[in-house]
């Protein structure tokens, strides 16, 4: 067993977030109607950021989920603008893999360049009202007619849809074949029945506007199928495997970011003519933030390690989006607290980190869903 | 590996795992599994480690689809099948 990263990693990440820092610092984002635009977009794939898993030959960076991961952690550290960093995992992990992995050969070589360099912007559509985590319950619906399958319904939450060209959703083709009768599809942004709402306002992760999409009975050509018909649910869980390793180091490097500037500023600032590090209370805050950073990172980075492996199971990818995730939300709102009332304020940024942190225990499967996945893995 | 004593195990394992009550448990190898909601998303994942613990056969993501987990006879076809493939 080797814990270390290799050189190449190590050289890989460090370059990776040094750019960051330099071309792409981002900002804080306190208005939920501030979002990035084509220029921050095209920036980040300058960097290579929307093709990390894609292929070379495609213009991507051709890595596995691992060195992925590295450099998506890099980006959650490097880049304040936690939403932008989201949008561009989403587009790469939820829609650009499906593509890589599942889309015919012309398909493929149609939109695969685009997405790497991100001259396309990409959604994935799975959530509709009625179907949150209950994913296998679609209401949308894709019918066969000829060359043409016409889709209707409507998806919400869906990441970067009103800025995205193209839009990768999951419709019911079979409905007597239960959850095992969707399929998945592209549609590009133009086609005639799809409509796109203005960006719904949230909570956190402003930098990432997300969506409703309507699908009032859009005729997407036979070849936008991703894969064949019924493999709907395998080419999202496979997409949501990639997603859940990957996606989540964003919040690693939020966290590795977040504890840098709290480590400073307990070092720093004195109260009662002590500084707030001689506080065992503030001392021992540092330290359980410490264990949680780092006890995520570890799930995190065997759980891609596992994918590289082709070995990932269910509960290993759960475990790691639990353990990140819970401690983004944890380790933010005790950021707010070391803090005190300046971590409360706009302004030192603190409190933004809370509210990036908190969907993320929601997307990508609620906590609650992958602890019950960790269960029946125990065998429950 | 006999396709009657696969379907009656995985019929059994359905029995005991997902069904609460004896009327529920009053399926049969033709029951259609996928349209009457007895297998979801997460119980194939314990079916899979099922199969994969009882006669270690590892069913890989292409194969799960609606044809194969029709029903307790289609599952059984297609664990035989595995099995066979994994001979060669």
């Amino acid at each position: 067993m080797d814990f270390a990263l290799t050189t190449e990693q190590q050289r890989r990440r460090d370059r990776l977030l040094a750019a960051i820092r330099e071309e792409l610092p981002g900002r804080r984002r306190t208005d939920p109607a501030d979002h990035f635009d084509r220029e921050d977009w095209a920036r980040a794939a300058a960097l290579g950021l929307t093709g990390l898993c894609l292929p070379e030959e495609s213009g991507g960076g051709g890595l596995g989920a691992l060195d992925t991961a590295l450099c998506l952690e890099a980006f959650g550290q490097g880049c304040l603008d936690t939403g932008l960093a989201f949008g561009v995992a989403a587009h790469l992990l939820a829609c650009a893999v499906p593509v890589r992995d599942f889309a015919g050969p012309e398909l493929r070589e149609e939109l695969l360049k685009g997405l790497s360099t991100g001259s396309l912007i990409a959604s994935n559509a799975i959530t509709e009202d009625a179907a949150g985590s209950d994913t296998a319950r679609l209401g949308m619906t894709a019918r066969r007619d000829g060359d043409v399958y016409v889709l209707d319904g409507v998806k919400s939450f869906a990441s970067n849809a009103p800025l995205a060209d193209v839009i990768v959703t999951y419709a019911v083709t079979e409905p007597a074949a239960g959850f095992l009768g969707t399929s998945g599809f592209v549609v590009p942004r133009g086609l005639p029945g799809l409509s796109v709402s203005p960006p719904l306002e949230k909570m956190g992760l402003h930098g990432c506007p997300a969506g409703r999409i309507t699908f009032d009975g859009v005729r997407v050509p036979a070849r936008f199928l991703l894969g064949v018909e019924g493999q709907g649910r395998a080419i999202f869980q496979h997409s949501m495997g990639w997603e859940r390793a990957c996606l989540f180091a964003i919040y690693l490097g939020v966290m590795t970011y977040q504890l840098q500037r709290c480590v400073a500023h307990v070092r720093s600032r004195k109260q009662f003519r002590r500084r707030l590090a001689d506080f065992q209370a503030v001392s021992h805050k540092i330290s359980v933030m410490s264990e949680r950073l780092e006890g995520a990172r570890l799930l995190l980075y065997r759980a891609c390690w596992l994918t590289d492996q082709g070995t990932a199971d269910a509960g290993a990818v759960s475990l790691a989006k639990v353990a990140v995730s819970e401690a983004a939300v944890a380790n933010a709102r005790d950021a707010v607290q070391v803090f005190g009332g300046i971590g409360y304020l706009a302004s030192t940024g603190i409190e933004q980190q809370l509210r990036d942190a908190v969907p993320s225990t929601l997307f990508s499967g609620t906590t609650e869903i992958h602890r019950s996945v960790i269960a029946r893995e125990r065998g429950l | 590996m006999n396709t009657e004593a696969v379907t009656a195990r995985v019929l059994d394992f359905i029995r005991t795992e997902f069904l609460w009550s004896d009327e529920d448990r009053a399926i049969d190898a033709a029951t259609p599994l996928l349209e009457w909601g007895i297998i979801d998303s997460l119980r194939i994942a314990l079916l899979q480690a099922f199969i994969l613990n009882e006669w270690d056969v590892s069913v890989p993501t292409a194969r799960i689809d609606a044809r194969n987990f029709k029903n307790a006879a289609s599952i059984a076809a297609m664990i035989c099948e595995l099995e066979q493939e994994t001979v060669r």
